[in-house]
């Protein structure tokens, strides 16, 4: 369609732009004029069909999950963690670091005063609100102590294993992430979370 | 209402009554210009503001989105602007490595690929590839430094060492808004079923994998970091943890010290088939390089 006029300049008829734009123009012209009213899109009365929406006589209801069973009853040293103790492992990055994945509302409000401390909470987990109504202390217990026996595909690192872990970092090996005692101690802060 | 359209008495008056014999007509050239549209790279995603697609459908994502959608504003400015980049500066290096000629035989890269934005074009979206006398795949990294040893007969570069960085992203920036397109068939598919057993292989004291991150959780607050989805489109990358251009070895080593298990060296066989998959898993996302990232 291209042609050279008298002073032998190429005169482009159907540039590249010009046919993008015809494009959006006949589709957008077309599409009103012959596919609407196949789908009948335009008649009011289909539309109003559309918009009625079944409506269920069952009462709404909530579903919780089974309270799991296993569990680790003993303390772990026999000495009585503190809550003072648990709370700081919490977030430390180096032990617990808790606050990498859950939310608890207790440290919102120590937020507000040392953001640089409390600050930024994941959402990876649920919050720990109310945790202990949740679980039972000697359930919790298992969970700090490895979390894969209870849920196996979580993310939730086991605190307490050395075992059964591919290519540990030199630094780290051979040890747990925290103590028995640190365990201890957390579980001592989470149990007061009613 | 002065105008009823849908009142049947007057369907002389209705104009999609005028054009009904030739609605079937209308609807294939409707779908035949819809087609043509779709080839419009402008109203496809580009995985920034607008996910894409994944090119396999054994891509175990749905939607596929760049680390620049899970960035904060300002570093995305900071990205698009081709003045202010931080990155840039070594893509601006890498230009001046380019023609320069270096080794016994005074060869630069140009001498033989010529100017880089049309000899290089494709091969950023395109690597990791096989490389047939080494029977391994081989990342960007690797060719230049092969390119080096080979040809050029000059030493090569240390890994993660500012030239062999500012290369590299010199070469995959040429690549710049094309979109990723690695190849995972024939002799790749081995070491493809490698780098997806790395990816889903849990290590380390925190005893997490990849995909328990950036598979599972992205889109997800960890403390004050939005995890993304782990693309490898935008690497070589700026990052403002590092205050510097660095690798995507670089940055999977400190993906392992973070769940503290012992990284790999850099330019390992496992980090170049992870860097197979991952971009696999990105394949049709816009090479980025130099990407900003926190």
């Amino acid at each position: 369609m291209n042609f050279i006029n008298k002073n032998n300049i190429l005169v482009r008829f159907f540039d590249r732009d010009i046919v993008r734009v015809f494009a959006v123009l006949t589709v957008i012209v077309s599409a009103q004029l012959f596919v609407l009213p196949i789908l009948e899109v335009h008649s009011v009365e289909s539309a109003k069909k559309t918009d009625k929406k079944p409506t269920s006589k069952l009462v709404e209801y909530e579903i919780f999950n089974l309270i799991q069973s296993k569990s680790i009853p003993k303390s772990l040293t026999g000495v009585k963690g503190s809550p003072k103790r648990g709370e700081a492992l919490m977030i430390d990055p180096q032990k617990g670091n808790c606050l990498q994945c859950h939310a608890l509302d207790f440290f919102h409000e120590k937020a507000k005063k040392n953001p640089n401390v409390y600050g930024g909470m994941g959402e990876i987990g649920p919050t720990l609100d109310g945790v202990a109504t949740r679980y039972k202390e000697s359930q919790l217990r298992l969970i700090l102590v490895n979390a894969k026996l209870v849920f196996p595909e979580t993310i939730m690192p086991a605190y307490y294993r050395v075992e059964g872990l591919t290519r540990v970092g030199e630094a780290y090996k051979g040890e747990p992430i925290m103590t028995a005692q640190e365990i201890e101690d957390i579980l001592s802060f989470l149990v007061q979370l009613k | 209402m002065f105008f009823n359209f849908t009142d049947n008495r007057s369907d002389i008056n209705n104009v999609f009554h005028w054009i009904a014999p030739y609605r079937l007509f209308g609807a294939l050239l409707t779908f035949l210009c819809g087609v043509t549209l779709s080839f419009e790279p402008a109203l496809a995603g580009n995985g920034r503001d607008k996910s894409i697609v994944p090119r396999d459908k054994s891509n175990p994502l749905s939607n596929v989105w760049s680390g620049y959608y899970y960035s904060s504003k300002e570093l995305q400015a900071l990205q698009m602007n081709g003045l202010e980049n931080p990155g840039l500066k070594s893509v601006k290096e890498g230009a001046a490595l380019w023609t320069k000629a270096v080794g016994p035989k005074n060869k630069s890269c140009a001498k033989c690929h010529g100017k880089a934005p049309l000899s290089m074009g494709e091969a950023g979206a395109r690597y990791p590839v096989y490389h047939a006398p080494l029977k391994r795949m081989i990342n960007l990294e690797q060719r230049i430094n092969l390119c080096r040893t080979d040809f050029q007969e000059a030493k090569r570069l240390d890994y993660e060492s500012d030239e062999l960085l500012a290369l590299s992203a010199f070469v995959r920036a040429q690549a710049k808004f094309r979109p990723v397109r690695v190849k995972v068939d024939g002799f790749a598919r081995e070491f493809f079923e490698k780098g997806k057993a790395f990816y889903y292989q849990r290590r380390g004291q925190l005893d997490m994998s990849c995909a328990s991150c950036h598979e599972t959780n992205y889109g997800k607050q960890l403390r004050s970091t939005l995890l993304s989805q782990g693309q490898a489109n935008g690497f070589p990358a700026y990052r403002v943890a590092w205050q510097k251009l660095g690798s995507l070895h670089r940055r999977f080593q400190g993906c392992n010290k973070l769940v503290r298990a012992k990284p790999y060296a850099l330019g390992a066989e496992n980090y170049v088939n992870l860097e197979l998959y991952l971009n696999w898993r990105g394949n049709g996302l816009e090479v980025e390089t130099p990407a900003v990232r926190d």
